[in-house]
């Protein structure tokens, strides 16, 4: 619905000079060339693009959603100033988020957006931006806020008013439901676990539990957030230390279980795509588990396209889960 | 709809750790909000909810 794919330097420059309303992702060696205007990005090498997955450090992705939109303001956000986004939030739109990952603003974000006032106000897109995965510790993931100044400490953000009549829509697809093993719950929240857990009603450590059973990492533990399959992926298992690392947070009080495998990622996630709606969606973004551990490079995954990323902004941060954005047509 | 899934899994998780009054009545007053912001797009959720 909003134009989307693989652009050069030159050519997305030349998009953003003539006033076009951009999400760019790409290196941060590219994103630095990009001159001042309506845009916001994040660093990301990977893509699904219309010709498949692939890996990119000569172009950026661009999803150009000038024609879709009345107005739109880009903003910047330290790690305090975050939880008042919604305060920003335009009466009849969207806004689209970029989180650079492994920074403050990112942990703090991903432990905390549930409780900022109004934040399922109005729909939340986003992302949190990476690097290429070779350099992963090497250089750190970055935003970028309407011009070239790369930021590992700030989110951006674009604030975008649609015209009366349409009203945006975010949803997911998440291949992953709860499996049948037992039931874990965490005394406390973060990204990490390291002494006891209760695994079905009785303390535990969860690294020794993931190695004891011949747990496969790349299954992420799940939560049902009513209805909805909210994944945690692991980061990793120590078990000789007792700890396991995620890539986002767990929290106490939420029951999660390991996910049941999924055996053909492509297939199960086209029959998913059968059941939506895709002509009017505007936006997406997939995580790169799915990219590495389903194989997507040189896969398609039908009509739907956008930035590979190292988390998903559903209102919250989602991990291994497809999120996309829909712009309808609403009384 | 996916935003009133997850409101209400953080809403029910707020009223099982504050049951009282006050925090129930501001977390009933967070439901308003949002259904009255998002009455266009999700009115089928309203439906199913208190029909």
């Amino acid at each position: 619905m909003s134009n989307q794919g693989l652009y050069s330097v030159a050519d997305a420059s030349g998009l953003i000079d003539r006033g076009r309303v951009l999400l760019v992702a790409g290196d941060e060696a590219l994103l630095r060339q990009l001159p001042r205007g309506t845009w916001i990005g994040g660093t990301s090498t990977n893509f699904m693009a219309p010709a498949g997955g692939l890996n990119a450090r000569d172009k950026v992705f661009v999803s150009d959603i000038t024609d879709q939109v009345e107005r739109a303001e880009v903003r910047s956000y330290t790690v305090d100033e975050l939880s008042h986004i919604a305060d920003d939030y335009p009466k009849n739109g969207f806004t689209v988020l970029n989180v650079p990952a492994f920074s403050a603003v990112h942990s703090t974000f991903a432990k905390e957006v549930q409780t900022y006032a109004g934040i399922f106000d109005s729909p939340l897109y986003g992302w949190i931006s990476g690097v290429d995965v070779s350099e992963i510790g090497k250089r750190s993931p970055k935003t970028f806020a309407g011009e070239g100044t790369p930021r590992d400490d700030r989110a951006s953000a674009l604030h975008v008013t649609l015209p009366p009549g349409k009203a945006a829509k975010i949803d997911i697809i998440n291949l992953f439901f709860q499996g049948h093993g037992a039931e874990i719950e965490f005394a406390s929240g973060g990204f990490e676990s390291t002494g006891d857990c209760q695994i079905d009603g009785k303390s535990g450590n969860l690294a020794a539990f993931v190695a004891a059973n011949k747990i496969d990492v790349k299954l992420p533990l799940v939560a049902n957030y009513q209805g909805a399959m909210v994944n945690v992926s692991l980061r990793e298992v120590d078990s000789a230390a007792g700890k396991t690392t995620f890539y986002a947070p767990v929290f106490k009080g939420v029951k999660y279980k390991f996910a049941a495998p999924v055996e053909d990622y492509i297939a199960e996630f086209m029959r998913r795509l059968a059941t939506i709606k895709t002509n009017s969606i505007a936006l997406s973004c997939n995580c790169v588990l799915n990219y590495l551990y389903a194989e997507l490079e040189g896969k398609k995954t039908g009509s739907i396209i956008g930035p590979i990323t190292f988390g998903e902004i559903a209102y919250i941060l989602l991990n291994q889960t497809l999120v996309y954005m829909s712009i309808e047509t609403v009384g | 709809m996916l935003a009133v899934k997850l409101m209400m899994q953080r809403i029910r998780t707020e009223v099982q750790s504050d049951p009282s009054t006050a925090n129930v009545m501001k977390c009933a007053g967070e439901i308003h909000t949002f259904f009255e912001k998002n009455q266009r797009i999700a009115g089928a959720d309203l439906d199913e909810i208190f029909h």
